[in-house]
């Protein structure tokens, strides 16, 4: 328990330094400081991702069960998406500048949350669990990519003086608008394996693949929400701004049904999070 | 012709995209709302607490329909709306996708004409070396993932037809899922069947405690579920599963016909019947015995209760004669032990013992006991035995044909959805233009979303040929 909470706490102090350092870059206009903060918070993966194989090692089962491993998992893959994007897009690394205080806030705040070792219960003993949950962590990470890089569209179309020349070497905005648009399609096809693996999973545990419980019809939410993203844009033409204030205003609605909805409701899924 | 203009206007009405986005935004709002609202009857506890706190939200709720969101005719008629909706666009779809699949390798001189005239961009062929300019431009077409035609003027590079294919089938699975998931409804059994352990119940109506079946439900299976044990702690690839009843179906002449313990992701499979463990309970058997004869006996299934006195719940039967008289009435429960916490163990004690209260019909009079299995108590009907105390199994049983289409369907859209989103469908066209000396290529690109980055590649996959 003491390895993993002092490696847990390393990546957060790493997250952090990361985000520090991408808002210095980003306020006073140092490219090059973008680089380092993009590899002191890519090297916070490391000791998280050591951190999760030790916890995953002793309690048998992987980042899913309980508040804190959930959402330290999410924080793990906000991360990942900011080392895909300027993996793709070496100029896009600035949108660490909201992805590494996103993952510093949520490894920060699951830090203060009870870690008790949670087992498998008969319920959660399944395979569709993996690709439910497998698919539940890409669809954040691809939507939580499409939100930072939709307020960075944004950002650079109103911004001025030291802000305009910080952002002026990113891509080409449509360029922009065009990546939004591929995570939110990306994560929408998670979204909706996530969904039907949920519903085969909730069939074979229980005996009914949908019952209208307050995660499953947020989660049916949050897919109608990005279906309507996509309907705008792909058949009504919305782009730009527009499009781009879709992706953020979507955002909040996923990730209450990803975390939010155990939290308010009485659900048969709350065992997941809050653990019984 | 009204009419023609009115269903002109109801089809414009669905072909609209503007349509299914708003009834999309609806139907988010609805079931948005009815999580915030307690769903059940008007009688239900939580609803009717729900209902005292919020007075004004009240009449709101019951207004909509609300309580009961989700077969609302408000929410049915949206969702019969977007079903509507989806169809007409599906065909929409397939009808675009299948004439620019027939228009493929057609010339069409106005076609030719707006390419001579306006195309994306020209790529100029001046410094070019190659022989046949058009054979070159069909290889860096190839080389983006393209399947080429060409002509002696002309060549058409375009993506697979499952990417001009991929939309539609998406929009048709939805069509689909509207469909199936209701008819599955329709004709769907779902329901609680207690069994005791060593013990056979058959699958009809009125073996049930709890029964909900579809309009267009004929007939449950009729066929004989039993079960042989239930060891309460099972354990499976190291995972402790809980109660496990062994499940046996049988049809009436008593051949097996399916098998298995049963626990969560587990259950027991026979067709589309659907054995699952719902919970188990305990089942007290007593008999009335007269000048040393029974006269009856009747069987009660007992659910663990952590409020009651007891441990469990208690319930009350009636014992008659052969010629249907009541002879008395027994209220039963069963002793169990308790966890320090106060919790009920939920297995039987040592030494499990049965709790009676039975109250004579004729006289009123009331003789309350405590028993073990095999002991009696004098009453004025008789003398009163506890045959058997011992566990039944809660099984939940479904029957539901359009499972496998709904999973079938479901699988089809996921698929159809990533293909038509990730893989979307593009097409190239290429003019060879100018005299020779001075020849070009004159391009048009399209898209199935307007990606910014393919118009780039087709032109420098182009020049980098023309060089």
């Amino acid at each position: 328990m003491t390895l993993e909470i002092v490696l847990m706490w390393t990546a957060v102090t790493l997250y952090a330094a990361s985000s520090v350092v991408f808002v210095v870059a980003t306020v006073f206009v140092r490219p090059r400081l973008d680089d380092v903060a993009l590899w002191i918070g890519l090297a916070g993966l490391v000791p998280h991702a050591v951190a999760i194989g030790v916890r995953w090692e002793r309690v048998g089962h992987g980042p899913y069960l309980g508040f804190y491993e959930v959402v330290s998992s999410y924080a793990f893959i906000s991360v990942a998406a900011l080392g895909l994007i300027a993996w793709q897009r070496r100029s896009l690394a600035r949108v660490g500048v909201l992805l590494m205080p996103i993952a510093f806030l949520m490894l920060g705040a699951s830090m203060f949350t009870p870690r008790a070792d949670l087992e498998i219960t008969a319920t959660l003993a399944s395979w569709w669990l993996t690709i439910h949950v497998a698919f539940a962590k890409l669809c954040y990470g691809a939507f939580v990519a499409s939100f930072a890089l939709a307020l960075l569209y944004l950002a650079r179309g109103r911004a001025t003086g030291l802000l305009a020349e910080a952002l002026e070497r990113l891509p080409r905005q449509e360029v922009i608008d065009d990546l939004v648009y591929r995570f939110v399609a990306v994560g929408f096809v998670f979204l909706g394996i996530m969904i039907v693996a949920g519903a085969i999973w909730a069939n074979e545990a229980w005996g009914r693949y949908w019952a209208w419980d307050p995660i499953e019809t947020w989660s049916l939410i949050s897919w109608i929400v990005y279906a309507l993203y996509l309907h705008a844009r792909l058949l009504l033409g919305w782009r730009g701004r527009r499009s781009a204030w879709f992706a953020v205003a979507a955002l909040p609605v996923v990730l209450f049904a990803l975390i939010g909805v155990p939290l308010v409701y009485n659900s048969i899924h709350g065992a997941y999070l809050q653990g019984f | 012709m009204a009419r023609t203009r009115g269903s002109s206007a109801i089809r414009r009405l669905f072909r609209s995209p503007r349509t299914a986005a708003w009834l999309l935004v609806l139907l988010g709002v609805w079931m948005g709302l009815a999580t915030a609202v307690p769903q059940g009857a008007l009688t239900d506890p939580d609803v009717a607490a729900w209902r005292a706190a919020y007075p004004v939200l009240a009449s709101a709720a019951s207004f909509l329909g609300l309580h009961r969101a989700y077969v609302a005719p408000l929410f049915l008629a949206l969702v019969a709306l977007l079903a509507l909706s989806t169809a007409v666009c599906s065909w929409e779809r397939t009808r675009t996708a299948l004439a620019a699949w027939r228009s493929v390798g057609v010339v069409d001189p106005a076609r030719v004409r707006r390419l001579e005239e306006s195309p994306a961009f020209v790529v100029d062929l001046a410094g070019s070396a190659a022989a046949d300019p058009l054979e070159s431009a069909g290889e860096a077409l190839r080389s983006l993932g393209l399947r080429v035609r060409r002509g002696p003027r002309l060549a058409e590079a375009y993506s697979g037809a499952w990417s001009r294919f991929a939309s539609p089938l998406f929009h048709w699975s939805l069509v689909g899922l509207f469909v199936a998931i209701p008819l599955g409804q329709l004709t769907m059994a779902n329901g609680l069947l207690g069994v005791p352990v060593g013990g056979v119940v058959l699958d009809e109506p009125s073996a049930y405690g709890l029964l909900e079946r579809g309009p267009l439900n004929r007939s449950l299976s009729g066929l004989a579920v039993g079960v042989e044990e239930m060891p309460l702690a099972f354990e499976a690839a190291g995972v402790d599963r809980g109660a496990a009843p062994l499940v046996t179906l049988a049809t009436r002449d008593g051949s097996e016909v399916a098998r298995g313990h049963v626990y969560p992701n587990a259950p027991l499979r026979h067709g589309a019947l659907v054995v699952h463990m719902s919970d188990y309970g305990l089942v007290v058997r007593v008999s009335l015995v007269d000048a040393g004869e029974p006269v009856a006996e009747t069987e009660l299934l007992l659910d663990f209760d952590d409020d009651a006195a007891d441990g469990t719940t208690t319930g009350e039967i009636g014992l008659y004669a052969e010629d249907d008289s009541n002879i008395a009435s027994v209220r039963v429960g069963a002793v169990l032990e308790r966890t320090p916490d106060g919790l009920v163990y939920r297995n039987l004690p040592a030494d499990p013992r049965v709790r009676l209260g039975l109250t004579d019909a004729r006289t009123g009079e009331v003789v309350s006991a405590e028993l073990g299995v095999g002991e009696t108590i004098e009453t004025p009907a008789g003398t009163l035995r506890v045959e058997h105390l011992g566990y039944y199994a809660r099984l939940s049983i479904v029957e539901d044909r359009t499972v496998p289409i709904v999973y079938a369907l479901l699988t089809i859209a996921s698929i159809a959805v990533g293909v038509a989103l990730l893989v979307p469908h593009r097409s190239v066209l290429v003019l060879l233009a100018g005299e020779s000396g001075a020849r070009r290529l004159h391009v048009s690109v399209r898209g199935g979303r307007q990606d910014p980055d393919f118009a780039g590649r087709v032109r420098d996959a182009l020049e980098g040929e023309g060089r």
